[in-house]
């Protein structure tokens, strides 16, 4: 018989969405967290971008979406599972032509896709929107 | 100094650090280059309190509460610790020097396998 003495847990999974005006960059992200240049967390941060890049599921330029969207179809999501903020959000994007980026972050890739797989957040500037808050997959 | 302590029961890793001087908030957040108020400066201001505000600082422990039954500081970081010879006499040594010895466990995973350590390093003004 064997005896296991640590946790057991399940793997996660959360879904993300960014609205970004022009393309998604890592000198962007690194400003929308708030992280300078020359910073102890830069590889943190830049890793971060590679994980959210490496799991776009769909890349939509919401200036090109026309009359009254199915998020669901567009997206390839459970549109349903989207908050009526978020919803307003991807509209509001619409006139502005932004693009968006919808994928999802995994519990068992590497400790950092972990960690923020594991965090809920949500930034804003001027230039990027980054919803790390809710599930919709 | 900096040790790296593996606690089996918790599957983690926790440190022991001898801290020359103990800065500020806002110094530790300006050694790290990030913006206060921005996800990567609560990051960071999660890690000074978990630090300096919510950890067990060895020093002050061993003085108020411990020194009668243990005798040193190395006899205190031996039993009470569980930290190898060659540890607790190096903390001992440093023991006068440091403003403040702690010991706290990673807060956040990405922490673990050396980067947790070498980023402490970089923050901190740890005794040698």
């Amino acid at each position: 018989m064997k005896l296991r003495t640590g946790f057991v847990s399940n793997s996660s999974s959360t879904s993300f969405l960014i609205i970004s005006k022009g393309k998604l960059t890592k000198d962007g992200l690194r400003e929308l967290m708030g992280v300078e240049l020359g910073s102890v967390l830069t590889p943190l941060f830049d890793q971060l971008y590679e994980d959210l890049v490496d799991n776009v599921k769909a890349e939509i330029d919401l200036g090109k979406v026309t009359g009254k969207p199915n998020w669901s179809a567009e997206i390839g999501i459970r549109a349903d599972r989207l908050s009526d903020r978020m919803r307003a959000k991807l509209e509001s994007s619409r006139e502005k032509g932004r693009t968006a980026y919808f994928g999802y972050l995994d519990s068992e890739t590497s400790n950092v896709q972990t960690f923020f797989c594991m965090d809920c957040f949500e930034e804003e500037n001027d230039k990027i929107y980054l919803n790390a808050l809710e599930n919709a997959w | 100094m900096i040790i790296v302590v593996r606690n089996e029961r918790l599957l983690r890793e926790e440190y022991v650090l001898a801290v020359h001087a103990v800065p500020t908030e806002a110094e530790f957040l300006r050694r790290a280059k990030v913006r206060p108020g921005t996800y990567a400066g609560r990051l960071m201001a999660k890690l000074y309190a978990r630090l300096f505000k919510w950890s067990l600082e060895l020093k002050r422990d061993y003085t108020i509460y411990y020194e009668m039954e243990y005798g040193t500081f190395t006899r205190y970081l031996r039993k009470r610790h569980m930290l190898s010879l060659a540890e607790a006499k190096g903390l001992e040594e440093r023991f006068a020097r440091a403003s403040a010895i702690v010991r706290f466990g990673r807060l956040y995973t990405f922490m673990e396998e050396g980067v947790g350590a070498d980023l402490l390093e970089s923050l901190l003004d740890l005794e040698k």
